[in-house]
């Protein structure tokens, strides 16, 4: 399986979503590069530091990151990167049922899907592997 | 029952019926008088006038036209027609279009004229208090938008990480006890998120109850109801209370107001300082009392510390919480009378300073 190659960038501004998300990943053996960030400001310098090395990035972002929302942070890092956003795999991911949100989520063309949390098996499966397998 | 203080404008022709006007009513109301339009809208502009009287025969326009011309601009006023006899229709046709509230006819019974001022003053004091009250209603519905908004979030992600977690643990054996320990978490940050609700309705619904303050017992109770806090008993605390004499105030709204406050201070030590300070200074008279609280956490970054008092403002931080805290503690300041500061910055920490004054 050609899975591995892929790297997931999760953000998140709780640190117990992330140390969970992280583990259903791992578990998934979908990959095993999975970086994690609780703030907006580092991910978007660790993606300008690496984004040379690193190839189809799947980012799971979360609505509520404390200095900016997750759709700003999706549209920020597709402003900086335009060539390897396009590469890249956006999904938002939140706890939030607000349907505002969830409409956003479809408008904005670079976001790949709005992911309900908890991220489990089955979402991460039926969202993601056909996302991949393109 | 002592009389409200009633200001009166009233637009008349003849200089006679002012003088007149005013001889029989300077005692009991605040009376403007003048005969030009142009210095009626100048007196409107200047004085918070409740209640307009004007004569319908003017020479430059009627006294309907003079109602059509201010009612959009000066809408609050309540507005009375002075007319004669031979005016009836027009008085008849201003009053069916809502332009005046009363119409007096000349020559004026004294008495008549009193009670329609009263009346017309009720109007004008049940608009006011029901404007008030729309703008209270606004605020209100305006909260509870955002709170909802907020709930949906914030009452649903502990949930969300507990179920998480779960699943997890279901997928893995062995590794229970550190999930236990992930949930524990989750509970405390949901448990935090409601409490701060409760302590904001207690804050906005319940009335004041005022009682005599022993700072040393607050202060005593708050400490030891925050020491299950991560890196509490890292932490020391100077506490100087200067009271000598007997403080009066709302003692639940300043359990809340300082609780927040010394609870945040704990959540945003500085891991990085080989020593966590907070120094509570709290010094009271039997009129006021100052109180300040000072930490050597990590600060609040530029542009934060404009915002931390907004409802549902969450700091730029990993670790911040649901944005209610200070909130409510802006909210309380203000409703027992006082005031809050913050200065702050990432090299020495934050110090709030609140001024109370001793209520009755």
């Amino acid at each position: 399986m050609g899975t591995q190659k892929y790297t997931f960038v999760l953000v998140d501004d709780s640190d117990i979503d992330l140390l969970i998300n992280k583990r259903f990943i791992e578990l998934s053996e979908l990959s095993k590069d999975v970086y994690t960030f609780t703030e907006s400001q580092p991910t978007l310098e660790f993606i300008k530091t690496n984004k040379e090395k690193l190839t189809d990035v799947i980012f799971l972002i979360d609505l509520q990151i404390p200095d900016m929302n997750g759709f700003e942070l999706a549209e920020k890092l597709t402003l900086q990167n335009p060539a390897f956003v396009e590469k890249s795999k956006i999904f938002i991911l939140s706890s939030s049922i607000d349907l505002e949100d969830k409409l956003n989520a479809a408008n904005i063309k670079n976001i790949e899907a709005m992911l309900s949390k908890p991220l489990n098996m089955n979402t991460l499966l039926s969202k993601l592997e056909p996302v991949l397998a393109k | 029952m002592p009389k409200p203080h009633i200001n009166l404008l009233y637009i008349d022709d003849e200089e006679a019926n002012l003088n007149g006007f005013k001889a029989e009513y300077r005692k009991e109301y605040n009376i403007y008088t003048t005969t030009s339009v142009s210095e009626a809208e100048e007196i409107l502009a200047k004085h918070e006038i409740h209640i307009v009287l004007a004569d319908q025969r003017m020479p430059v326009m009627t006294g309907v036209q003079f109602f059509e011309k201010i009612r959009h601009q000066y809408s609050e006023p309540v507005r009375i027609l002075i007319t004669g006899y031979s005016d009836i229709n027009a008085a008849i046709d201003s009053i069916n279009k809502g332009e005046v509230f009363r119409f007096i006819d000349k020559p004026w019974d004294n008495d008549y004229v009193r009670t329609a001022i009263e009346n017309a003053y009720d109007i004008y004091k049940t608009r006011k208090e029901l404007r008030e009250r729309n703008t209270e209603l606004q605020k209100a519905y305006d909260e509870l938008d955002k709170f909802v908004y907020s709930a949906s979030h914030d009452l649903r992600a502990p949930l969300m990480s507990i179920l998480g977690i779960v699943q997890l643990s279901e997928l893995e054996t062995g590794n229970s006890n550190q999930y236990l320990k992930l949930i524990e978490q989750s509970v405390h940050k949901l448990d935090k998120f409601i409490l701060s609700i409760i302590d904001y309705y207690k804050n906005s619904r319940s009335d004041f109850h005022i009682g005599a303050i022993d700072f040393n017992k607050l202060i005593g109770d708050i400490t030891e109801s925050l020491n299950f806090m991560p890196g509490f008993s890292k932490i020391d605390f100077n506490i100087h209370i200067n009271q000598v004499s007997n403080f009066k105030s709302d003692p639940i709204k300043l359990r809340i107001i300082l609780s927040n406050i010394i609870s945040n201070a704990v959540k945003y030590h500085d891991k990085d300082k080989v020593k966590s300070t907070i120094d509570v200074n709290i010094s009271c008279t039997s009129k006021e009392c100052s109180i300040i609280i000072s930490d050597n956490g990590i600060g609040l970054k530029d542009g934060e510390k404009d915002n931390i008092f907004k409802m549902f403002f969450r700091g730029n931080n990993p670790n911040s919480g649901s944005g209610i805290g200070l909130y409510i503690v802006k909210e309380a300041v203000t409703k027992l009378k006082g005031s809050i500061d913050v200065e702050s910055n990432q090299t020495i920490g934050t110090t709030f300073k609140i001024l109370i004054p001793a209520l009755d």
